[in-house]
C-alpha cells in the first residue's frame, strides 16, 4: 500500500522532471522474472519491452531507437536487442554463453560487443563482436589474447593516436603501428584482460587481431593492481577507470595529463560516468558511511555529494544526454527505485515504479 | 439449578473457545513458529543469529513503515524458563520499512541459546526461537566450525533415505562433536516450497550451537526465501573473527547492479578488524559480478570462503583463483555429508569430509517411519 502511495505520488507530483526523454532499465525483484521497462517522461508511464527471462542491464544504440541487454532465451544466456517498442526482437547467433557484463554498441551503431564465457577450467572469457548487419559474430583480439571481459568501444581514435610510438619500446611499437591500422578501419574496444592468479586486471586495447596493454603505454605497469570500469568520455578522449594502484579503490582518469587520481579519499569510490561535457564524473563512494551518490570536477579533483541518506542506499548514476539530470537507484523506500535529480541534489523526485528497478539507462538524443 | 450452572459453564467454555480462536490469528500471526515466515522481527532469527556476550549489545530489527511512538518490550527467554527483559534503545528507520533498535544483555544471562520476543504497548507480539546467543565472556582464540551445506528438503529419493532423516543425523552426528557454530551453505529446499522451509526449520531447531544460514540457487526459485530468513547479504562477529554471508546469485547472472555489492562492500569494511574473515556462500562460478569479486578478493580479501553447490569434494582448478582466500567446497548434506573446520591461531584448518555410513541412514530412515 505504502509503495502504491509512493508510485501514485511519484505520478502525480511529477513537475519537476524532464518533459521528453527515456528511461530503460530492469524491472522485477525475482532475477527469473527480470524485464527491461522504458519510462517515457513525456506521457509518465512505463511499458515493458524485453525479451526472454533474466534481462540484464539495457543499453541503448546511438540513435536511441533500440536497446541492447543479456537475457536468458532458450535455455542459454544470449546477447538480445530489440526495438524501442519491443518489436523485432533479435538474439545474438552463438555457441556460447555470454556473461552479463552488458552489451555494448559500436559508435556508428552496427555492431555489439559482449563478453562470451568458455566452459574450461579455469573458465576463459572472450570479446565477441556481432554485426547486426551480417549477423556474423567474431571473437577479436588476436590468437595469443588472454582471457578478456567487460569490453566498451573507443568513441574515436583520438587518444589512440595521441600515443607517442618513438618512446614505446620496439616490439610495443611494432604492435601500436598494426593496432591503429585495424582500428581506423574497424574500431577500437578497451576491455579488461583478466589474471585472478595474479589477483590483478589490466586494462587492454583491442582490434580484431590485437591485444595491447593500456596503461603500458602511459606508464610502467604495476603488477599488483586490479582495475575495473573503463569509461571513455564521449568524445574517446580520456577514460575514467577504478583501480587499487593506489592501496584502496580509487577513480583514475587517462588523459592529457597522464594518469591522475580524480576522488582520492580512503573510502572506497567506484563506478564511474562522465557527464556529457567531459568535465565531471558522477561515483558512487562510501565517504559519508552510505553507499551514495557524487560528483568529481576532473579538472581540479573537487568532489561534491549528489545523493546520500542515512536510510538507504543510492548507486548506479547515470546522465541525461543533456548533462541537466542524473538518474540513479536508491532503496530508500522498502525497495531499489529509479530517481532523477540534477547534479546538485535538488529536484529529486522517484520516477514511478511497482517493483524493484535497477540499472537505469537514459536515451541518446539520437542524430 | 445444577442444570443452570452447566449450561453457565458450557456458555463460558464456548465464550472462551471463540475468544482464543478469535485471539490466535491476531495474537499469534507475528510469531515465526506460526506458519514459518518472518513477522514482525526480521532479524536476528535461528538462520541469522545475534552472537553476543554478557554486558554486551546487539542490534534487532523490526518491520514497520514508521517507528513507533513507545519502544516495544524485548525479553530473552532460555529453554530452561529462565527470562532477562533487555535494556533497548531505537536508531530509527532503515529503508522506511525496518526499525532497528539496540538490545543489552544483563551482565547475568546466563552462556546459551535463547529466543528473543518481543511486545508493543498495544499486545501484539512476536517470538523467533534460537535468535540470540549469549557466549562465554572470553572470545576463542581456537574454536571448531561445522560447515553443512546441499541439504534439499523435499527432494524425492525413492532408493535412500529422504533428506529430513539425512539432516537430522548429520545435525545428531554435530551434536557430538566440539563444534561451537554451524554455517549451512544454501540449497537448503529442493524448490522453495514453503512446507519444505518449515520441515527444514524444524530439523534447524534440533541444532544447541549457532546456526547461519544462506540461500542457494534451489531456494530462489520465488521469494519465499526472503519471507522466511530476510536479507541475504549479512555478517556477524564469532569470538575474534567474522562471518559474511552472501548470495552468489544465478549461473552467470551478476547482479552488480543491484543493492548487493554496496552492502558486501560495507559489510566487509565492518569485519576489518578481525582476525579472519570467512565468507559463507552458496557457489562460485568465475562469472559472479565482478565488482563481488574484487570486493572479496582484491580489495579486502577474506581469509576462507566456504561453500557447496556442486555435491562434490574440491576439483583441480576449481574455485576462485584471485589471490590467497582459502577455499573449502563440502559434498552435500544429503548424501551424508558434513565437514568440521579448526579455527586456529595458525588459520583455519579443514578436516578431511564426515559422513553418516548409508547403512545408519537407511536403518533411521525405517525406523522414524515406523
Amino acid at each position: 500500500m505504502i509503495g502504491g502511495l509512493l508510485t501514485a505520488t511519484a505520478l502525480v507530483c511529477s513537475l519537476a522532471l524532464p518533459d521528453t526523454g527515456a528511461i530503460a532499465f530492469i524491472s522485477g525483484e525475482e532475477q527469473s522474472k527480470r524485464n527491461i521497462h522504458v519510462y517515457d517522461f513525456a506521457t509518465r508511464k512505463s511499458r515493458g519491452i524485453g525479451t526472454g527471462t533474466h534481462n540484464g542491464p539495457p543499453s541503448w544504440s546511438p540513435d536511441g531507437s533500440r536497446v541492447a541487454f543479456t537475457a536468458r532465451v532458450n535455455d542459454r544466456y544470449g546477447v538480445a536487442v530489440v526495438n524501442l517498442d519491443g518489436t523485432d526482437p533479435k538474439v545474438m547467433p552463438l555457441d556460447q554463453e555470454t556473461v552479463d557484463d552488458p552489451p555494448r554498441w559500436s559508435p556508428d551503431g552496427t555492431r555489439l560487443a559482449c563478453s562470451t564465457i568458455q566452459d574450461e577450467t579455469p573458465p576463459r572469457f572472450d570479446v565477441a563482436v556481432w554485426n547486426l548487419e551480417t549477423s556474423e559474430v567474431i571473437r577479436w583480439g588476436g590468437d595469443t589474447r588472454p582471457s578478456l571481459r567487460a569490453p566498451i568501444w573507443m568513441p574515436s581514435t583520438d587518444l589512440l593516436m595521441a600515443i607517442d610510438v618513438e618512446t614505446q619500446r620496439d616490439e610495443m611499437a611494432q604492435t601500436l603501428f598494426t593496432l591503429r591500422d585495424e582500428a581506423e578501419k574497424n574500431g577500437v574496444l578497451i576491455a579488461l584482460a583478466w589474471f585472478p592468479d595474479k589477483t590483478l586486471t589490466e586494462p587492454v586495447l583491442v582490434t580484431p587481431s590485437t591485444t595491447l596493454p593500456l596503461l603500458y603505454l602511459a606508464k610502467a605497469p604495476s603488477d599488483r593492481s586490479a582495475e575495473w570500469n573503463l569509461r571513455p568520455d564521449r568524445k574517446g578522449r580520456q577514460i575514467a577507470f577504478e583501480s587499487d594502484m593506489g592501496g584502496d579503490r580509487e577513480i583514475y582518469v587517462l588523459g592529457k595529463r597522464g594518469i591522475v587520481n580524480v576522488t582520492n579519499h580512503p573510502a572506497a569510490d567506484w563506478n564511474p560516468r562522465w557527464s556529457p561535457d567531459g568535465r565531471y564524473l558522477a561515483f558512487e563512494s562510501f565517504r559519508d558511511g552510505r553507499r551514495g551518490i557524487y560528483l568529481t570536477l576532473v579538472e581540479t579533483a573537487r568532489v561534491t555529494p549528489v545523493a546520500v541518506s542515512e536510510s538507504g542506499d543510492c548507486w548506479s548514476p547515470e546522465w541525461s544526454p543533456d548533462g541537466k539530470w542524473l538518474a540513479f537507484v536508491g532503496d530508500l523506500e522498502s525497495r531499489p527505485a529509479i530517481h532523477v535529480c540534477h547534479p546538485d541534489g535538488s529536484d529529486r523526485e522517484t520516477i514511478a515504479m511497482d517493483t524493484w528497478a535497477l540499472a537505469p539507462a537514459w536515451r541518446p538524443e539520437g542524430k | 439449578m445444577g442444570c443452570n450452572r452447566s449450561y453457565r459453564a458450557r456458555l463460558g467454555l464456548i465464550v472462551a473457545i471463540v475468544a482464543v480462536v478469535c485471539l490466535l490469528p491476531v495474537r499469534m500471526a507475528f510469531a515465526r513458529a506460526e506458519d514459518g515466515t518472518l513477522a514482525w522481527i526480521w532479524s536476528p532469527h535461528d538462520g541469522q543469529p545475534a552472537l553476543t556476550q554478557p554486558g554486551q549489545s546487539f542490534e534487532v530489527l523490526l518491520r514497520g513503515t514508521s517507528a513507533p511512538t513507545e519502544i516495544p518490550v524485548f525479553t530473552l527467554e532460555g529453554t530452561d524458563g529462565a527470562e532477562f527483559p533487555l535494556e533497548t534503545k531505537i536508531h530509527g528507520m532503515e529503508q522506511s520499512a525496518f526499525a532497528r533498535y539496540t538490545c543489552v544483555v544483563p551482565a547475568t544471562a546466563r552462556p546459551g541459546g535463547y529466543a528473543l520476543r518481543v511486545r508493543g504497548t498495544d499486545g501484539t507480539t512476536d517470538i523467533t526461537r534460537r535468535a540470540v546467543w549469549v557466549l562465554d565472556a572470553e572470545p576463542r582464540a581456537y574454536y571448531v566450525l561445522a560447515h553443512v551445506t546441499d541439504v534439499h528438503i523435499g527432494k524425492q529419493r525413492p532408493a535412500g533415505p529422504d533428506p529430513d532423516t539425512t539432516f537430522s543425523a548429520v545435525i545428531e552426528a554435530i551434536s557430538k562433536t566440539d563444534a561451537a557454530l554451524c554455517a549451512i551453505t544454501g540449497d537448503i529446499t529442493e524448490s522453495a516450497e514453503p512446507d519444505q522451509f518449515r520441515r527444514f526449520l524444524e530439523l534447524l531447531d534440533r541444532f544447541t550451537i549457532p546456526t547461519l544460514v544462506c540461500s542457494g540457487n534451489h531456494d530462489r526459485d520465488n521469494l519465499w526465501y526472503e519471507r522466511f530468513w530476510g536479507v541475504q547479504t549479512w555478517a556477524r562477529q564469532f569470538g575474534p573473527d567474522g562471518f559474511l554471508v552472501f548470495d552468489t546469485k544465478d549461473y552467470v547472472v551478476a547482479d552488480d547492479w543491484g543493492p548487493q555489492a554496496g552492502r558486501l562492500h560495507q559489510l566487509r569494511r565492518f569485519l576489518r578488524p578481525c582476525r579472519y574473515t570467512i565468507g559463507l556462500t552458496h557457489r562460485y562460478e568465475p562469472a559472479m559480478g565482478m565488482r563481488s569479486q574484487l570486493i572479496l578478493f582484491v580489495d579486502d580479501p577474506i581469509d576462507l570462503l566456504l561453500y557447496g553447490h556442486t555435491h562434490q569434494e574440491r576439483r583441480p582448478g576449481e574455485g576462485p583463483s584471485w589471490g590467497n582466500a582459502g577455499i573449502v567446497i563440502t559434498p552435500a548434506c544429503v548424501d551424508g555429508y558434513f565437514r568440521l573446520i579448526d579455527i586456529t591461531a595458525q588459520g583455519p584448518v579443514a578436516r578431511p569430509v564426515s559422513r553418516i555410513p548409508e547403512d545408519a541412514l537407511i536403518t533411521r530412515h525405517s525406523d522414524e517411519k515406523k
